[in-house]
């Protein structure tokens, strides 16, 4: 993906922007119908998709992201086998909470989700501060 | 954009905001009820550890989204919400694909999704027609997905309609 994200991207992504809406809003139309057929070979998945499509971009338009939806499907399985499979070996062994909490990854994990979760925050309050210093 | 005198740009905003407030809210309280109803699923479960992660997932959920109404209430949203003016565009291209889905077992994927095709570039089309632009933008179109129809038919193999 590197080797085609800095060679060809380059030149291609380019030429896409110039491509006109009128064309490219239709063949990204055309490409989710064909892509989506292609996985199963089910009509009823290209609705599903068209339905998902719609619901995604009405929740959009009040301020709830699709793309944290669109992860959380992708990396949901993956997510809850690796729970429950850290869920029984901490049952087993009689030690639940050091499974999550105590290991060094999941330790490191826990510190840059804390860490995303408040430096927006704690930014934006320095911001308004350094602005309210400044205005006074 | 509509040229509107400042007091009908205000209202019509006004309008906006009260309607995006509006529809996070049922967004938020459609989540929760989601949240409920995967609560209620699981309860159902007879292995006690396949229960943890969809009710964990169906708590915070819950939570986050009546936090998201909260806010909506205390701090509403002045931007975003469904803006006027290009409705029936997303319409027909929705309604286009939806025709592809209903006319596909009949005509096959080719020919549906040039119908699709066609019908998609009159709704997205903002500049005025010309004869050549017509003929262009419908002849790449229908190149495009021939070229794609070949490769997933002929050398991907995926079994096309």
């Amino acid at each position: 993906m590197l080797p085609i994200g800095l060679i060809i991207g380059r030149y291609a992504y380019k030429s896409i922007v110039t491509i006109p809406k009128a064309v490219l809003v239709p063949t990204v139309g055309f490409m989710t119908i064909i892509g989506t057929y292609a996985i199963r070979n089910s009509i009823s998945d290209v609705v599903i998709m068209l339905c998902l499509g719609v619901f995604g971009w009405l929740i959009s338009k009040y301020g709830f992201s699709a793309s944290p939806i669109v992860l959380g499907l992708i990396l949901g399985p993956i997510a809850e086998q690796g729970f429950v499979q850290a869920w029984t070996i901490g049952a087993a062994v009689n030690n639940l909470p050091g499974m999550f909490f105590g290991r060094p990854l999941s330790q490191a994990i826990i510190v840059f989700t804390l860490i995303s979760l408040i430096l927006p925050w704690y930014l934006n309050r320095k911001n308004q501060i350094k602005g309210t210093t400044e205005n006074a | 954009m509509l040229d509107l005198d400042p007091d009908t740009r205000s209202e019509t905003h006004s309008q906006t905001a009260q309607s995006s407030r509006l529809g996070s809210i049922v967004v938020a309280t459609m989540l929760i009820i989601i949240g409920v109803i995967t609560l209620y699923d699981t309860a159902s479960y007879t292995d006690i550890d396949s229960k943890v992660f969809p009710q964990t997932s169906a708590l915070a959920l819950i939570l986050f989204s009546a936090l998201a109404i909260g806010k909506q209430i205390i701090q509403p949203t002045t931007v975003s919400g469904i803006e006027v003016g290009v409705w029936w565009r997303r319409l027909a291209l929705v309604s286009s694909m939806l025709l592809a889905c209903a006319i596909m077992p009949y005509t096959g994927l080719l020919i549906a999704c040039i119908v699709t095709f066609v019908l998609g570039l009159i709704a997205s089309m903002h500049d005025q027609w010309t004869q050549k632009k017509a003929m262009i933008y419908f002849l790449s179109g229908v190149s495009i997905i021939v070229c794609f129809y070949t490769l997933f038919k002929f050398v991907l193999h995926v079994p096309l309609p």
